[in-house]
């Protein structure tokens, strides 16, 4: 599940990483190819992952990973595994529902463990476009999960 | 020996925004009591002027993520009336949908979200995930029908793109209208679990009299954006004169104007429109409002959230009424219009004054604007719902803290949050809200 801006510079990197598994996914045609198991499969929350909620329980994922911009005073483009305990539990309000709780309710119904990844930004500007060193883990990650369901196959 | 309550609450949690309640009782005695409000003030009148009419709307809808239709439509409204341009039957048709759907979607958010965890004894809505999952699910189910719907109408969850002065830059096809419908059905099933839900809600007992402002007009619809400004105090006043209904005027604790009108206050929103416009309820609505022991004139603050119930109720049952009739006379797709910046004038312009008053899920909405020849905006003015409570919601607590004292710090505290979440305030609109601050208890 991938969060973010893309208006708001490195913050739009978990929608880029959705978009390039997207182009690959075109590419090897794997929607269209009966009887294929997908292991790999992703949604873009945007800005509202309140909104993809029942998506996500549909798909019954064993592993939800939830891939966003981060500031955790890494190194620019560093990726880091976030413990679910440090995700902060933003006020709730009609204008905003917290990322703890869209995933709480998708582990509840589907029982999968839920990995935050988290990808230490340069800027969260308003802008498009990413910075050298965001945009080189988005593409590493795109890669790696791209390679990794190869291998499984 | 009396008794001293220092009450200090310097973040109120679930209203939008920022803004502090503070209580004061010596001696049994309520020396002061009075709803801070904190946040900076946003200039959105300063940033609209010499911008084209036909861009407004897009600047005044970031003015609130949940209420960018309401501020759309407010300020197309004021523009339309400023150059004496009248929208279509079925431009007004679909901008009610519009409207419907933002309603539903606020009312919602908020009957589940802020009012629920308070009515079912937790302190937020965390923790109903592992108690009421399936009520959670259900919340955000419903609140993601409501912005699937206002995309395909307008082409975006928030911030309208499609709805512009004059019309709409894209009309919905036949199989829009059916997918639309389609939602609005499941939305329909959702409901029934949702007055199930609200049924078992006891609200506060407490009253106050008040003045009840909301539109009020002479056709059978329940009014969301057309007619005069209704009061329980005397008869309509034209849209128009909206300022000698507001009359803001500041207080030194609040960065967000107060309104008053007859008296002291007056309380806008989905009360105020119950109370001024129930016989214009669909019928299921009525019969779920007694059922529930929902009866104008109602003078009970807390029961807000009740009237929102029964206005989504309404809204739902309007909606598909709309959408049934566009498959039933077809929409003329030639009303379609491209304006832009209307370079090319197909909207004949002309300096006046013009004002817009839209029913947002939080009360009356005023959006007036001077034009000129050009079509430009020479001064904006855009008086909140929340700002025209705030005078209403202090004085409430000025009554309800008398009538509590013998409760502890704590219950007070909840009454007065549960109070002012009553009225759904978005701070940030207003100028921005909330915490409980005691005094010498």
């Amino acid at each position: 599940m991938t969060v973010g801006n893309s208006f708001r510079s490195d913050d739009g990197v978990g929608p880029f990483i959705a978009d390039r598994l997207a182009a690959w996914e075109d590419a090897e045609g794997l929607r269209e190819s009966e009887g294929s198991e997908i292991s790999l499969d992703w949604i873009n929350a945007g800005q509202n992952p309140e909104n993809i909620i029942e998506d996500a329980i549909a798909r019954n994922p064993d592993r939800l990973v939830v891939i966003d911009a981060a500031d955790f005073g890494g190194k620019p483009g560093e990726a880091r595994i976030i413990p679910s305990g440090l995700i902060p539990e933003s006020t709730l309000s009609t204008h905003m529902v917290p990322l703890s709780v869209i995933t709480q309710l998708i582990a509840d119904a589907t029982g999968s463990e839920t990995v935050f990844l988290g990808i230490q930004a340069v800027s969260f500007a308003l802008g498009e476009g990413l910075t050298i060193a965001v945009q080189e883990t988005g593409e590493a990650i795109v890669k790696f999960l791209t390679q990794d369901k190869s291998n499984q196959e | 020996m009396g008794r001293n309550i220092n009450v200090n609450v310097e973040y109120l949690t679930r209203v939008e925004g920022h803004g502090n309640i503070v209580v004061n009782v010596r001696e049994s005695q309520l020396e002061e009591c009075r709803l801070d409000i904190v946040e900076a003030p946003r200039f959105f009148e300063g940033m609209l002027r010499n911008r084209s009419i036909f861009e407004a709307q897009h600047i005044t809808s970031r003015i609130c993520g949940i209420c960018s239709c309401g501020h759309t439509l407010a300020s197309i409204q004021a523009a339309e009336d400023a150059i004496g341009f009248t929208p279509s039957p079925q431009t007004q048709k679909l901008r009610r949908l519009l409207m419907h759907l933002e309603t539903l979607d606020s009312h919602l958010l908020h009957i589940y979200l802020l009012v629920a965890p308070d009515l079912l004894g937790v302190k937020s809505f965390v923790p109903l995930i592992n108690t009421h999952n399936d009520v959670v699910r259900r919340a955000l189910r419903m609140k993601k029908t409501c912005n699937d719907i206002c995309e395909v109408l307008v082409g975006r969850h928030v911030h309208p793109i499609s709805s512009i002065v004059g019309g709409f830059t894209k009309l919905p096809s036949e199989k829009e209208l059916d997918k639309m419908l389609g939602m609005l059905r499941s939305l329909e099933v959702d409901m029934k679990p949702t007055i199930d839900l609200a049924a078992t809600f006891v609200f506060p007992e407490f009253e106050r009299d008040t003045e009840f402002v909301a539109l009020v007009s002479d056709t059978d619809e329940y009014p969301f954006l057309e007619g005069d400004i209704g009061t329980t105090d005397g008869p309509p006043i034209p849209k128009d004169a909206y300022k000698s209904v507001t009359n803001e005027f500041i207080v030194s604790h609040s960065s967000a104007k107060h309104c008053k009108n007859k008296r002291g206050s007056y309380m806008v929103g989905a009360l105020a429109r119950f109370n001024l416009n129930y016989d214009k309820l669909v019928p299921n609505a009525k019969d779920i409002a007694s059922a529930i022991g929902l009866h104008p004139v109602s003078k009970n603050p807390y029961l807000n959230t009740a009237a929102q119930l029964i206005e989504c109720i309404h809204c739902i049952e309007d909606s598909i009424r709309i959408i049934e009739d566009c498959k039933e006379e077809g929409v003329d797709q030639s009303e379609a219009i491209l304006v832009g910046l209307n370079e090319t004038g197909c909207i004949p312009v002309q300096a006046g004054h013009g004002v817009g008053a839209v029913e947002v899920p939080r009360g009356i909405l005023f959006h007036a604007y001077d034009v000129s020849e050009e079509g430009k905006i020479i001064t904006a003015n855009c008086v909140i719902p929340t700002g025209q409570n705030l005078a209403n919601i202090e004085l409430d607590m000025k009554k309800l803290v008398p009538e509590i004292l013998d409760r502890t710090d704590e219950e007070i505290t909840l009454s007065l949050e549960m109070l002012v979440r009553a009225y759904d305030p978005c701070i940030s609109c207003s100028a921005h809200f909330l915490n409980v601050e005691f005094k010498n208890r």
